[in-house]
């Protein structure tokens, strides 16, 4: 039994150095030609929230950046690094929940999403935009609430 | 006579408690000798002090001796076992501490490496992050928007009848495009 417990330790204790806030396929797809990718830190991100200068007269960004552990953000305009970057992305999503999908002519947004057990607020959220011409993808991981998401629709104008 | 008794009683007492020595033990023994006849309450010891010394001693049956010799082969065996599994978990407990400290040493170092694509510029941050959730949000609403209209033709397919609701879907449908809100930049690749 004490073997076990041991076992079970020297497992947890592994997690942490394999396991990292940065999405392995958004950094492999980020060496691809023509890609722009952005990393931004929990650290960077519950700056954001107090950051009101800039923009807060229309859109705070406050409650849902303090929440987040890290947002990432790929975008590509090649097509060749748009066939490289599907697959890598396909299997991101592999252990998702698909929360939406739209397919407007020839451009296709899915938005995918992991709740952790017991939670109302979703852990992981990944939203892929795909045209002929671009590819976006978005990905954050936090406390993520939809809700306070869609509600950014409303209080921004443009 | 009384006195004889009584000492022996003292005797038996001692001798019952354990704590008679071997000459009191003697003692006894020749007293039992000596005495054919006892009151009852002396007699019920006799058994133990009336073996000739000079009779051999039984002696240990073979089943027993290999049984007995059994049982110290495995007691022996388990106790091996015990060590060895001692032995296991002193191991893994020094595994685990030296786990411990390569986790926290490669967490910190992990940490502390600057990430090359992280964005250091509070104003360019906020504007991606800004950005990026709005494409998120625009897929939800998009999302939201599309079911309504599903809703809608639906509703006039049981309402109008098939061949309307198509025509009308057909004049009112624009396609969607994500550029509107985020446009694409691959020139400054951080």
């Amino acid at each position: 039994m004490k073997v076990k417990h041991l076992l079970i330790l020297i497992v947890c204790l592994l997690l942490p150095t394999v396991a990292s806030a940065q999405s392995s396929a958004f950094e492999k797809a980020s060496q691809l030609p023509d890609v722009k990718y952005i990393y931004l830190s929990k650290n960077m991100l519950s700056q954001l929230g107090d950051n009101d200068s800039i923009d807060n007269i229309t859109f705070n960004l406050g409650d849902i950046t303090k929440r987040l552990n890290s947002l990432e953000l790929l975008t590509t305009g090649d097509t060749s690094s748009m066939e490289e970057i599907t697959p890598l992305l396909k299997d991101m999503v592999k252990k998702m929940d698909l929360i939406s999908q739209v397919k407007n002519n020839s451009v296709d947004i899915n938005v995918y999403g992991t709740k952790d057990r017991g939670k109302e607020m979703y852990s992981k959220l990944m939203c892929c935009y795909q045209s002929p011409e671009a590819m976006l993808a978005v990905y954050l991981t936090g406390e993520i609430d939809i809700d306070d998401i869609k509600d950014l629709m409303k209080k921004t104008t443009y | 006579m009384k006195d004889t008794y009584n000492r022996i009683h003292r005797l038996l007492h001692l001798y019952y408690s354990g704590l008679s020595n071997v000459a009191e033990e003697n003692e006894l023994k020749e007293f039992y000798l000596s005495h054919p006849v006892l009151p009852d309450d002396l007699e019920k010891s006799r058994a133990l002090f009336s073996f000739n010394s000079s009779e051999s001693i039984p002696g240990i049956p073979e089943s027993a001796r290999t049984a007995v010799n059994r049982l110290i082969d495995s007691l022996e065996q388990q106790e091996q076992v015990h060590s060895r599994g001692y032995r296991w978990v002193t191991s893994l407990g020094i595994a685990a501490s030296l786990l411990i400290v390569i986790s926290i040493g490669v967490f910190l170092l992990k940490n502390s490496a600057p990430n090359p694509y992280e964005l250091t510029d509070p104003a360019e941050a906020y504007t991606e992050t800004k950005r990026a959730l709005l494409v998120v949000a625009e897929s939800f609403s998009l999302a939201e928007k599309e079911a309504q209209e599903a809703n809608m033709i639906l509703e006039s397919l049981l309402t109008n009848g098939l061949n309307d609701s198509l025509l009308m879907d057909d004049e009112e449908s624009a396609p969607f495009s994500v550029d509107t809100i985020f446009s694409v930049d691959t020139s400054s690749n951080i």
